[in-house]
């Protein structure tokens, strides 16, 4: 049972599944933030964590990161550096959000666009559910990376 | 003889000594004389028994007695050959019964070696002899040689009286006479025996002449024959070439056995061909053979050694008439030898009619048969050495192969090589570059950071609705400000406008008493609808910042844009007045 479980649960086309799932979240997420970037700044400036004078930067600078790590990760190309690299935004995002709950800031999450829902408990957990896939992913995922094809013509050239 | 013994008898009687001088004379001339004539009677006689008979004859006769006998004997065999006169058939029996005591008493008694030939003597006056028969008076012994002795017994003179010594001496003479006689005659009687074995020798001799020209004649058709067998090995096992080998025995067999025509065939029973080898002397023409006569002749031959079960390196005559002038063949043969070399290699060999025009004797038969066995054993090794040759050609060009088999396969062991490192160089990238691939590296973090700081940039400067990247206040001379307490002296005086600048949301929340939302977002609605209308000279304190947001710098100089004079900041905001304890409200 068990070692079923663990079977499904460490099966690599659930980790290319949530590849695919994480990457496309990240890529569609970065879409309005880079079209929006003073909205953004704004989003990013009410967690009051940024300081002022990087706030701008970083509503220009994050978004495309995060559109070239969700790419990456879609694409399966770097994809464990990709991997790493998002899981460590979703963990900043995660910790801002814990911050701002604890200081019980009324302020939106601002993930998706600027007007979105409430921050609550639950944009943090949903933040730690995708970290934790982001850590499956990057636990045990290696199908349909653009990289596999050096591994194929190695096994060829073995074989 | 006896008449003149007897003539002379009477004047013995005178006793007158010139009487008895001149009869004494006499009678030693009649001694002499008989002695004479013996000699002379017995030199012509070469029996045994004739100068037995004629001896006891003169003895007797001329001593005057009327018994005698000579007992001949072989001391060695016992055989006795005895002669006498005057003796019954008693006596006779008698003496022949004795011979073995006359041996001993009188030949044996004396070692032979002692007793000398040719010699005699006196041995008994028989008075007291036991085996002579009665009236014997004297016995002689003589020995003629080691196979002949002999005793003569004579009786009792006529005129009574015994023996004087001159007939003594005259006995002892005729016996010498006698002895040498028999002597002559033993010696006449083996030159005969060696003339009639001469003879014998001559004819044997001539008889072996006889054989030893046969013999030689056969020795010189073996030479000949020997002398042809190894000229054909000779000529032979110098080739290695099968037709000119073949070429060359039928020339042999036709200058060896002379004759006009000869032929050869040799059969190739795998590839069904026939080699033919002809020499005509008689001008014949060879019969041309089409392809079905071949093949047909091929059959015949071989049909021919299997019918004889000829095993390898063999052959056997043919003297069937209807196969030797078969039309198949070259042409009509008189003698033909089919051969087998090995299973495939079959061969006939068809002579005619000699020059001589005599038939092939068995020697030549024979020779022919040899030199065949010869031919095939030589033929056996041409075409063996043939094989070989073949196989040698065949070895060279494989070594040819082989070699540059060989070199392909070096300059291949080469390039295998090469490629062999390439591939390891290839693999050893391969399997770093997936290494690299797996591992998680800081170069791409900083290659995406950078890659995003960088469109970023790039599509902010494009963008009409880009932000700057430098806060705005550090380009602007900065708002006057006041402290707290000017700020709660104000307050209290009632003299000031507190504008709070975050956003609604964090104004709903708690704000200081009586201050005026105005956030940035909003501004121009909320200003039009209760900042238009206001005095310019106005006081107006503007409050509320955080780490991320100077606000109260921002709408203070929107503030001041629209014409509002006097307008301050109190950065120490909402926690700064919350921290004193003043008035807040919701």
């Amino acid at each position: 049972m068990f070692a079923t479980a663990r079977k499904y649960l460490t099966h690599p086309y659930l980790a290319l599944l949530l590849r695919l799932y994480i990457g496309g979240l990240f890529i569609y997420a970065s879409m309005y933030k880079i079209n929006y970037a003073a909205e953004f700044a704004e989003t990013i400036a009410s967690y009051q964590i940024v300081p002022y004078w990087l706030v701008n930067p970083m509503a220009v600078f994050l978004p495309w990161t995060e559109l070239v790590g969700g790419l990456l990760l879609f694409s399966g190309f770097r994809a464990r550096s990709a991997a790493v690299l998002i899981g460590f935004l979703l963990l900043l995002f995660s910790v801002a959000v814990l911050v701002n709950l604890l200081r019980d800031a009324p302020i939106s999450c601002g993930c998706f666009q600027t007007l979105g829902e409430k921050m609550t408990w639950k944009t943090l957990a949903r933040d730690i559910i995708w970290l934790a896939m982001v850590i499956h992913v990057y636990c045990f995922d290696r199908l349909f990376h653009l990289e596999e094809r050096f591994s194929l013509t190695l096994k060829e050239i073995q074989t | 003889m006896k008449e003149e013994h007897r003539n002379r008898t009477p004047s013995h009687e005178v006793s007158e000594p010139g009487e008895t001088i001149r009869r004494e004379l006499d009678r030693r001339f009649f001694h002499l004389n008989t002695l004479h004539t013996a000699a002379k009677e017995l030199s012509g006689v070469t029996d045994f028994r004739a100068i037995t008979e004629t001896f006891l004859l003169m003895s007797m006769g001329t001593l005057g007695v009327a018994q005698g006998f000579v007992l001949l004997m072989n001391p060695a065999t016992q055989k006795s050959e005895l002669a006498s006169r005057g003796l019954d058939a008693n006596q006779t029996a008698l003496l022949q019964e004795s011979v073995g005591q006359v041996l001993k008493q009188c030949i044996t008694s004396l070692p032979r070696n002692e007793i000398p030939f040719a010699d005699a003597r006196v041995i008994s006056r028989c008075e007291n002899c036991s085996y002579c028969p009665e009236g014997i008076k004297i016995l002689v012994q003589f020995d003629v040689d080691r196979e002949h002795s002999g005793v003569l017994g004579l009786g009792e003179k006529l005129l009574g009286g015994d023996f004087d010594e001159c007939e003594t001496e005259f006995l002892m003479a005729l016996t010498h006479t006698h002895i040498a006689a028999m002597r002559n005659a033993a010696a006449v009687s083996a030159i005969r025996m060696l003339n009639a074995d001469l003879a014998r020798s001559n004819e044997e001799l001539v008889e072996l002449r006889r054989r030893e020209e046969l013999t030689r004649g056969e020795l010189d058709k073996r030479i000949f024959h020997l002398k042809t067998l190894y000229d054909t090995i000779r000529e032979l096992s110098n080739r290695t070439d099968a037709t000119a080998m073949t070429e060359a025995f039928l020339l042999m067999l036709s200058g060896t056995f002379g004759v006009q025509d000869g032929y050869v065939l040799l059969v190739n029973k795998a590839d069904s061909t026939v080699h033919v080898t002809y020499r005509f002397l008689s001008g014949a023409v060879p019969r041309q053979l089409g392809g079905s006569d071949i093949a047909a002749l091929v059959d015949q031959v071989v049909n021919l050694a299997d019918a004889r079960k000829l095993p390898h390196l063999d052959a056997a005559h043919v003297r069937d008439r209807r196969f030797l002038t078969q039309p198949l063949l070259p042409t009509a043969a008189r003698l033909g030898i089919v051969f087998r070399v090995d299973d495939n290699h079959l061969g006939f060999a068809g002579l005619g009619e000699k020059l001589s025009g005599q038939w092939y004797s068995e020697e030549e038969q024979d020779l022919l048969l040899t030199l065949v066995g010869n031919f095939i054993v030589c033929l056996g090794n041409a075409l063996s050495f043939e094989v070989i040759r073949n196989l040698n050609v065949n070895l060279e060009k494989r070594n040819v192969e082989l070699q540059k088999t060989i070199e392909d396969l070096r300059a291949s062991r080469s390039k295998i090589e090469v490629l062999e490192r390439a591939g390891m160089r290839i693999r050893s990238v391969l399997e770093r570059e997936a290494q690299r691939v797996r591992r998680v590296s800081a170069m791409d973090f900083v290659t995406i950071v950078a890659l995003g700081l960088i469109l970023g940039l790039v599509f902010n400067l494009a963008n009409p609705g880009g932000v700057s990247l430098i806060p705005a206040s550090w380009s602007r001379p900065a708002s006057p400000t006041v402290t707290l307490d000017e700020l709660r002296h104000k307050f209290d005086s009632g003299d000031v406008i507190l504008v709070d600048a975050r956003p609604p949301e964090f104004f709903e929340q708690r704000h200081i008493r009586n201050a005026v939302n105005l956030p940035l977002s909003l501004f121009d609605f909320i200003y039009m609808m209760r900042f238009g209308r206001m005095d310019p000279e106005k006081e107006i304190v503007v409050y509320g910042r955080n780490i991320s947001r100077h606000y109260d710098e921002e709408v203070a100089y929107r503030l001041t844009s629209r014409g509002h004079r006097n307008v301050k900041v109190f950065p120490g905001g909402l926690s700064g007045w919350e921290k004193k304890g003043y008035p807040t409200g919701p």
